[in-house]
């Protein structure tokens, strides 16, 4: 039996194997794979004194396994998307974004069957695809961006113990990074949900549409503070740049409810009659409360920050 | 416990397979007969794992290979090349000290 003619189980076994192998070297890689298998079929004929049946053939093929594995073997260690520093981060968020907005999806569902309210869009089963693309799209985008920028910055190489910040002084913790990643990137989903027209007319409120200007401004603080969540789970130290940009984007949001508060909704209201007086003024007060929350948070991140400041400053004086 | 003792295994046997296979190839040998050769010093590595690494070490500049036609059959041929040996000749002093260590904590818990 010619063992190299082109349907012999050696010739498939290479064929489909060089399918798999980097385009540069799968000529090479595939003739001495080829010449060493066929090495061992020698031997074994000449152990045996007879021809090796096709039968035979492929029982050693298979114990070299699948051609995907073995090419895979020649093709090194490689670069992974996500890198083992990362991997565990990364599980966690997809998995908590994933869960969160399926609860939430699931909710609008429920509510949209039992009280039969319209709620567009979310109702259809779509919407549940949509959501997974957007979340899996923007945390993976996200730690493929960190790790990038740590690599490209050999941050983790430069980085000295004497730049850690104090516990109770760091902007956070790596886990509570990772919680405001998963939570800023379901609730940026979430708001996607809204049928909203991005335009500068919904910004500046003279649609007169207070949720849709309220959201608009949100996923604007939100697309600030996304790359800022990412950034804090490799680096938890307060700096002046650090600070005010958090302040800065905490200013959007502010900005937003000022111009929700202030914009005449008189038009809107009377498109809409049946929607009860209640609505409104509850809205109303939650976006006075979410003022008083920015402002409480700037004060607190100031003090924190200020705090590390003077710390870090009396560490570097108390050193010879 | 066989399976991660087998694991365990592995992973000790993977750090000293550089080691071996640039001792073997001091002698110029093809991907089977180096196969051979390890196995005949009881160094059983499979040639999924050993192939891949023999390539690796001739891209890292440790081996210097040839295709060779002999009887009909192909054959490439490795060898270990001077930058491979003065590598070698660290690993082994490495290698060396690892063992003289190990067996200083084996006699101190003796």
């Amino acid at each position: 039996m010619n063992l190299f003619t082109q349907h012999s189980p050696l010739e498939k076994y290479i064929a489909e194997v060089r399918t798999f192998l980097p385009r540069k070297s799968r000529d090479d890689i595939a003739d001495e794979l080829k010449a060493n298998i066929q090495e061992k079929i020698n031997e074994l004929q000449e152990e045996s004194g007879e021809d090796m049946k096709d039968a035979a053939i492929i029982k050693l093929l298979s114990e070299y396994g699948h051609p995907f594995r073995v090419a895979a073997q020649y093709q090194g260690s490689g670069r992974s998307l996500i890198g083992p520093d990362f991997y565990p981060y990364f599980r966690t968020s997809i998995i908590a974004s994933l869960s969160i907005s399926t609860a939430i999806l699931l909710l609008l569902l429920a509510v949209d069957f039992f009280f039969a309210l319209d709620i567009g869009d979310v109702s259809r089963v779509w919407m549940f695809v949509n959501t997974y693309i957007y979340i899996i799209g923007f945390t993976t985008g996200g730690f493929i961006t960190t790790q990038w920028i740590i690599e490209r910055n050999n941050y983790l190489d430069s980085w000295s113990p004497s730049s850690a910040a104090p516990p109770r002084q760091a902007v956070a913790t790596a886990w509570g990074a990772i919680f405001s990643v998963v939570a800023t990137i379901t609730w940026l989903v979430i708001l996607n949900m809204v049928n909203l027209d991005h335009s500068v007319t919904v910004l500046f409120g003279q649609t007169g549409n207070p949720f849709h200007t309220l959201v608009l401004w949100m996923k604007i603080q939100l697309l600030f503070l996304i790359p800022q969540y990412f950034y804090l789970i490799f680096n938890q130290v307060w700096t002046w740049s650090r600070l005010s940009l958090r302040i800065g984007t905490e200013l959007i949001l502010l900005a937003g409810c000022i111009v929700t508060l202030t914009m005449d909704t008189g038009g809107f209201r009377n498109s809409y009659p049946d929607l009860p007086a209640s609505l409104f003024s509850t809205f109303t007060f939650v976006v006075r409360a979410f003022i008083v929350a920015i402002v409480i948070s700037i004060l607190i991140y100031w003090r924190k920050a200020t705090a590390s400041f003077a710390n870090s400053e009396s560490e570097e004086s108390a050193q010879p | 416990m066989s399976e991660k003792l087998e694991a365990m295994r592995l992973e000790l046997r993977r750090g000293i397979l550089i080691l071996a296979v640039l001792t073997a190839l001091r002698e110029e040998q093809y991907g089977y007969s180096l196969r051979k050769a390890l196995q005949l010093v009881n160094i059983d590595i499979e040639e999924g794992t050993l192939y891949p690494l023999v390539r690796r070490l001739e891209s890292y500049g440790l081996l210097n290979s040839r295709w060779s036609s002999e009887e009909g059959r192909k054959r490439r041929y490795y060898q270990i090349s001077q930058r491979g040996e003065e590598i070698l000749a660290v690993l082994r002093s490495d290698w060396e000290q690892l063992n003289r260590s190990i067996l200083s904590i084996a006699e101190v818990r003796a």
